[in-house]
């Protein structure tokens, strides 16, 4: 792919950190990952990085201090950052919730799944998709990417 | 020293002086060192320096002078800080003289103030003059002596201030009114007492000031009361509202009388600072000099004006250069003929034909110059109605000046003299007609003067005639005038002149010396007195006329005479002269002689009908009209009934009757030719008496006759022919054309038809309608007979019509009456029969009362006698009856009567209301109508109501309930006699229900019972009746209404029963119900706390359960992917074993979640389409369907009232269950079935009868289950199968079911081991 992207994952979780890294070096793609570990750190970094935002965020919604779901709202709010594509990445996978977040717009949803070759596979799909997506938010009926 | 003094507690604090008072060395005063000074001096000190208010003591005898900061203001620049320790009266010695007496008293213990005592003083740089409350108290020591004067002050300057600007502001205000311009005045408080009042309000008031002053201002001004006023005041006091009059009219004193006033004024109240009132300010000008003027402008206006409206003769008011007619009465109006809009017109405009005539001009003169003008019997044209008249009016013109003097208008009086000037001009006219007519007068005229005889006038006629020169005559005796004829006419004269009795001379002969020459004329001449007043004679006017000429003439006449009637004698026609009006015979010849059958000797000379009386009658008023008229009269064929030889008969003549005319043109008598035509006359009279006859035959007949020639229309008619074609009254000539317009279209045909018949026939009969002039329809028949020239061709019609409209009419009427009558008898409802003859024959019976209650047939019955028919009704009351009416002629009529009549099938009964009547022709009874109506019903339903009704009542006596009737309006008909044995009193109005229903329960049982009344809904209420021992027990009363037939309620019944043992036991058991209510709320309440409690158990599993399970998966995942190679094939196999496990338990919590969200979802209902959710399912299943290589097979084709989401779920469930549990080797078939099912027609299922269900039937071929556990496979965690064999949670059905439930549908399942399953679902269509 030849550019080298930068991920952003906001995740209070250091397994699922941990499992995300793993599935990365895996993966064909030349990225960097930076983590934080909740929704106040995400925001400070945001606003720290200036210009040289990520390419990716990948948002946990349940994160200590400020939800994801509050950072979605204020990350849509905030001019320069209303064109950073945000994918949804969520223990849980309750439809209203989907519902709201696209609405809040998230390019993506994914629920975390179990079986890390499907992790792989949905990272992946991700970061391609959005690429190909020209980051722009993926039509409802293909919000939830299945692994 | 000063450190020393810093130590008393009483030199404490005390600002500056508290300091200088410190620093003072008090050992050289006379006080010496304060250790030394006294309690009380001590203590005062201590009190002057803690206070802010200006406090100064003097001290003992030396009054030695201490004093705070408050006070140093008030000694001034001047005096301190000397006076400090020194003695008041070097401080002050300038006034001791004043104040040392007083100093001296307060220290023998008076103590003295003053208040607002002023002091000028320069505390900001200018010396301003300040108020203190000065007090000089005496200190007392402790052995009560006075040790010193203490002065406290107070300033009082700001208070002083605002107390002397109120003063002044109080006074500047009483200055504004006292010499207010208007009569003002002050009223305080609610009695209105005069405060202040000016001079002009005193003066307005026809008041002193001290009979007002500070008295109520009707207790002063009495004579103002009850004018309004007091309300006036006392509202403004009240209300605070100001108060405005204009043009008031009070009453007041004025010079000892009361007059009345005009005043403008105003109440205003007056505020205190905080807004309460306190008072009223009244201002009043006295405008009643203006308002009188005014009014008298107005009436002297008014008075102007209704003086020029009602004034008699003409009067106007033209305004301006324009001449505006401002005022004009109904006088000037009429003059002008212009009509009455001439109000606000220019003068010049409405009469433009006064422009050449002056008047304009006349009228701008005066407006300019302002002189009058005035003018007398101008003649003025103006154009009255159209039309120019000839007028003359003596008018003025006077200038109207306004009150500056100004001429604006100019008023225009006038008379119309016309009449006057009319009638002058006459006399003036016929005074000189008179005059002339005298002087040249052809009669002779000469006036004697009574006594001399001597002639006073002599007209040119009396010169004339009298044939001598005036001189001769005028101014001389009459007799030496006329000498020659004194002693023929000497005594007339004489005897006129005596007895004033005129003298006349007709035509008598007279010698007179005319021109010198003897002459004898004739003369006529009169001899008239002229008298006086008195009576007495005191001229004698004699008039002549010269007669000779007259009397020649006819003396030439009477010679010619004779000379006509020689040649008349031997006429062959009768000839007569018949002179004067007595009609003197003065010739008849020998030929008329003969006629009349007279002599003539017995006829000549006498009046004709002297000797002819038979003749009067007949020709004197013809002989008349000629002697008067002098038209000739020419008699043809005239019977004159004659006497002749003593035969009296009627003769015929033709005659000519001639006025005979003197010279001057008079008549004087009527030439009479007459000649005999009676056998002539006869011969046609008897020709004409035949018309005749036939014309009054005609005439008697009311015939119009008329003649048509048929070749050329012409036709003939008479005047009656006219009359009864068109109602035509007089003659008119019309042609056959028009004739023919008055037949009534409509009847045209019928005319041709009779005409076209007539030809053939040769007679004409028809009868059409004619419409008249009037366009009034009558009747007419025609009748003619044709006849026929010598070709035998039809060439005229002759006949006769007559007006037979009354015959029409009334032949129509007739029928029309019959023809009703018989209607009325036939169409009745009620049966009628119609019986003729002494004999009763039945002429008419109708269908009702044949088929009813005769049962025969009409034809069966027609014709023949009623008692032949129905032998039986003569053993019956109704023979004699029928028989009493017909020769009575009495009506008889009857109700409920009984009646038998015999019929084919038997005896009937009825009773029947009848009525015989009469019927008459021209007063004679020839026959009888029978009216009766069948009412056998109603006497028999109403014996069986009354039967009921006895009944009914009978039966209440024997039930326990108090039973009641009442009528439509709720008036007390009926109570069983239980009501009087339980309560002892009869219900009959208000009172009683008072006594016996609890008062707690009366209003709402009156509400209930008044409700139903007007719903005519069911009376139910539950009432405390009291019972006689004065017990309440409940009852219920039940009350319904009886409905007639038509509706409308005629009655209540009802009945109280006795609940008063259910009442009781009803209490307890609400109480229980309240109880149990109580509970289940309280399980509720509990059962909503477990409902959170389980989905917080929900969200709990949805995430924080699933993220560790994920985490053992992932590990797990991770590790088999990279370090399985580290693993024995045991351990890889464990590993596995254990990822399952893990699956297991996320498949676990996903269907934990989902049947728990399917209860705490809310449940929307939507119109889904079945067949879509299938084929979403499908989808989701396809990977499982296709590696088992199944099918599904649908035939859905509704739309449903679901909840989407669980519906496709539910589905999921059994269709991926079909897919599951699969016999080995076999793929799943499934087959999917919908319907519409009424509840009523599924047995054994529990659906709702009357509710139509959507039936969906799902079955598979798969393993199926044993019929046991079709109830147990639908709970939760029921699984009929190892997990190895078929995995799965035991959820899936549950939830089915629970969806199913939420729906309010029922499911249910069939199935048959290794053969497959089949679920029915049922879900209501109507979702509630």
């Amino acid at each position: 792919m030849g550019v080298k992207y930068n991920l952003l994952l906001a995740d209070d979780d250091e397994d699922d950190f941990a499992f995300f890294k793993d599935a990365l070096d895996d993966l064909p793609l030349s990225v960097t990952l930076t983590t934080v570990s909740d929704g106040v750190q995400l925001m400070r970094a945001l606003a720290e990085a200036g210009d040289n935002l990520p390419d990716i965020l990948f948002l946990d919604l349940n994160m200590p201090r400020k939800s994801g779901f509050d950072c979605l709202t204020e990350i849509k709010q905030v001019k320069k950052l209303q064109q950073l594509p945000v994918i949804i990445f969520s223990t849980s996978l309750d439809m209203n919730v989907v519902d709201m977040v696209y609405e809040r717009g998230a390019t993506f949803y994914i629920r975390k799944p179990g079986d890390f070759s499907k992790l792989k596979k949905v990272i992946f799909n991700a970061i391609t998709f959005t690429f190909q997506n020209n980051f722009r938010q993926a039509p409802r009926d293909n919000f939830i990417l299945q692994p | 020293m000063s450190a020393a003094n810093n130590e008393y507690y009483f030199l404490s604090g005390g600002g500056e002086m508290g300091e200088l008072i410190r620093a003072k060395d008090w050992a050289k005063t006379p006080l010496g060192h304060p250790a030394t000074w006294p309690q009380s001096l001590r203590t005062m000190v201590a009190v002057m320096l803690g206070n802010p208010f200006g406090m100064y003591i003097a001290w003992g005898e030396n009054y030695t002078q201490l004093y705070n900061d408050g006070y140093r203001p008030i000694l001034g620049s001047t005096k301190h800080p000397d006076a400090l320790g020194i003695s008041t009266k070097e401080t002050f010695s300038e006034i001791w003289h004043i104040i040392g007496s007083m100093f001296a008293g307060v220290m023998k213990g008076e103590a003295v103030g003053f208040p607002d005592f002023m002091l000028p003083l320069n505390r900001n740089g200018f010396v301003e003059e300040c108020y203190f409350d000065f007090s000089y108290s005496p200190i007392r020591k402790e052995d009560g002596e006075v040790g010193g004067v203490l002065v406290t002050v107070i300033e009082t300057t700001e208070k002083k201030k605002a107390t002397e600007a109120l003063k002044e502001s109080n006074l500047r205000f009483i200055n504004n009114i006292m010499h207010a311009p208007v009569a003002m005045c002050i009223f305080r408080g609610k009695d209105h007492v005069v405060e202040i009042a000016n001079d002009q309000m005193l003066e307005l008031w026809g008041k002193q000031g001290v009979q007002v002053m500070n008295k109520p201002i009707f207790e002063g001004l009495p004579e103002a009361k009850d004018q309004g006023l007091e309300i006036l005041l006392d509202t403004v006091y009240t209300t605070g509202q100001k108060f405005v009059a204009n043009e008031r009219q009070v009453n007041l004193p004025r010079n000892g009388k009361m007059e009345p006033v005009f005043v403008n004024f105003v109440y205003e109240a007056l505020r205190e600072t905080d807004g309460t009132i306190s008072g009223i300010a009244a201002i009043a000008i006295e405008v009643t000099a203006q308002v009188l003027s005014r009014s008298k402008v107005e009436e002297s206006e008014h008075k102007v004006r209704s003086l020029v409206e009602n004034a008699p003769f003409p009067i106007a008011v033209f305004g301006g250069d324009e001449m505006i007619v401002e005022l004009a009465n109904q006088s000037i109006i009429d003059a002008w003929g212009k009509g009455n809009n001439v109000i606000g017109k220019s003068f010049k405009t409405v009469m433009p034909e006064l422009d050449y005539q002056h008047v304009f001009g006349q009228i701008q003169k005066v407006l300019t110059t302002g002189e009058a003008f005035n003018a007398k019997n101008t003649n003025f044209d103006l154009v009255i109605d159209g039309q120019v008249q000839n007028f003359y009016f003596n008018y003025s013109l006077t200038p109207l000046y306004d009150l500056q003097g100004k001429i604006y208008a100019v008023m225009n009086t006038a008379a119309d003299v016309t009449d006057l000037n009319i009638a002058k001009k006459n006399i003036e006219e016929s005074e000189q007609n008179i005059r002339s007519l005298v002087l040249q007068s052809p009669i002779g005229i000469c006036v004697l003067d009574a006594e001399t005889l001597v002639s006073e006038i002599v007209n040119e006629s009396f010169i004339e005639v009298a044939g001598k020169p005036y001189e001769e005559i005028a101014g001389k005796y009459y007799w030496d005038t006329f000498a020659e004829a004194k002693a023929l006419y000497e005594p007339a004269l004489k005897k006129v002149v005596e007895e004033g009795v005129p003298f006349f001379a007709n035509e008598v002969e007279m010698l007179l010396i005319r021109h010198g020459r003897e002459e004898i004329i004739y003369v006529t001449f009169v001899y008239a007195p002229l008298k006086n007043i008195a009576g007495e004679v005191k001229k004698i006017a004699v008039w002549v006329l010269d007669n000779t000429q007259q009397v020649a003439a006819r003396k030439k006449i009477k010679e010619a005479d004779k000379k006509f009637r020689d040649t008349v004698k031997q006429a062959p026609v009768g000839i007569t002269i018949l002179r004067g009006p007595e009609y003197v015979v003065e010739m008849a010849n020998e030929a008329y002689l003969n006629l009349v059958g007279r002599n003539e000797e017995d006829f000549i000379g006498k009046p004709l009908f002297d000797s002819l009386p038979e003749v009067k009658d007949a020709v004197q008023g013809l002989l008349n009209g000629v002697l008067t008229t002098g038209v000739p009269y020419h008699g043809n064929e005239i019977p004159i009934p004659i006497n002749r030889y003593g035969v009296e008969e009627i003769s015929y003549f033709d005659f000519l009757y001639y006025p005979l005319r003197e010279i001057d043109g008079s008549i004087s008598g009527v030439i009479v030719t007459v000649t005999e035509v009676k056998e002539k006359v006869e011969a046609r009279m008897k020709t004409e008496q035949n018309e005749e006859r036939l014309n009054i035959v005609v005439d008697a007949s009311e015939l119009g006759t008329w003649e048509l020639n048929v070749k050329t229309n012409a036709v003939q008619y008479s005047k009656k022919y006219l009359e009864i074609i068109g109602g035509y009254k007089e003659n008119e000539a019309l042609t056959h054309q028009q004739l023919l317009q008055h037949l009534h279209p409509d009847d045209l045909t019928i005319r041709q038809k009779a005409f076209a018949d007539a030809i053939a026939s040769g007679y004409l009969h028809y009868e059409a309608r004619l419409i008249w002039k009037d366009q009034s329809v009558h009747w007419m028949e025609g009748k003619g007979k044709v006849f026929y020239d010598a070709d035998n061709n039809p060439e005229k019609l002759i006949g006769t019509i007559r007006d037979i409209t009354p015959e029409k009419n009334h032949q129509q009427e007739l029928e029309e009456s019959e023809k009703k009558f018989r209607n009325l008898v036939m169409q009745s409802p009620v049966p009628k029969a119609i019986l003729r003859g002494k004999d009763m024959v039945i002429e008419m019976a109708n269908d009702v009362l044949l088929n009813n209650i005769w049962r025969k047939t009409g034809t069966g019955v027609h014709g023949k006698k009623i008692f032949e028919v129905f032998p039986e009704l003569t053993e019956q009351k109704y023979a004699a009856l029928l028989d009493e009416v017909y020769t009575t002629g009495k009506v008889h009529s009857e109700s409920e009567s009984l009646i038998f009549i015999n019929a084919e099938d038997g005896v009937h009964k009825f009773y029947i209301d009848f009525e015989y009547a009469p019927l008459r022709e021209m007063g004679v009874i020839y026959g009888i109508k029978i009216t009766l109506i069948d009412v056998t019903e109603k006497v028999e339903a109403r014996k069986k109501i009354e039967e009921s009704e006895n009944r009914f009542r009978s039966l209440t006596e024997s039930i326990p309930q108090l039973i009641w009737e009442t009528d439509e309006s709720g008036n007390a008909l009926f109570a069983s006699g239980k009501w009087l044995e339980y309560t002892g009193v009869k219900p009959t109005g208000e009172a009683e229900w008072r006594a016996v229903i609890h008062p707690d329960d009366f209003e709402e049982n009156a509400k209930v019972w008044a409700h139903s009344l007007a719903t005519g809904q069911v009376y139910r209420c539950d009432v405390r009746i009291k019972n006689k021992e004065g017990f309440y027990r409940w009852h219920t009363v039940i009350g319904e209404p009886v409905l007639s037939k038509d509706n409308k309620i005629i009655k209540w019944v009802g009945a109280f029963t006795d609940i008063h043992t259910e009442k009781a036991f009803t209490q307890e058991l609400e109480k229980q119900v309240a109880k149990r209510t109580k509970e289940l709320e309280e399980n509720n309440i509990a059962l909503e706390k477990m409902n959170k409690e389980l989905q917080s158990f929900a969200y709990i599993s949805s995430h924080d359960l699933q993220e560790p399970l994920r985490k053992i998966q992932t590990f797990a995942s991770q590790i088999m992917e990279k370090e399985s190679q580290h693993l024995s094939g045991s351990g890889q196999d464990k590993f596995q074993r254990m990822y399952n496990a893990a699956q297991r338990m996320q498949n676990l919590i996903n269907d934990l979640l989902s049947y728990s969200r399917t209860n705490t979802h809310e449940r929307i209902f939507e119109k889904t389409n079945l067949a879509k959710i299938i084929e979403e399912v499908k989808d989701d299943l396809k990977e499982e369907l296709e590696k088992k290589q199944g099918s599904i097979e649908s035939d859905a084709s509704y739309e449903m009232n679901i909840i989407p989401f669980q519906f496709r779920q539910l589905l999921y469930n059994l269709v991926s269950n079909s897919i599951k549990f699969t016999n080995p080797g076999i793929p799943p078939s499934i087959k999917i079935k919908t319907g519409i099912v009424r509840g009523e027609a599924v047995e054994g299922k529990g659906l709702s009868s009357g509710v139509s269900y959507y039936h969906i039937c799902i079955s598979d071929n798969g393993i199926g289950f044993e019929q046991q556990y079709d109830e147990k496979i639908f709970e939760v965690f029921q699984r009929l199968h190892g997990k190895s064999e078929y995995p799965g949670t035991g959820i899936g059905l549950a939830i089915v079911k629970k969806i199913v439930d939420n729906h309010g549908g029922i499911i249910t399942a069939k199935g048959e081991q290794g053969k497959g399953a089949t679920f029915d679902i049922y879900i209501p269509m109507q979702q509630k």
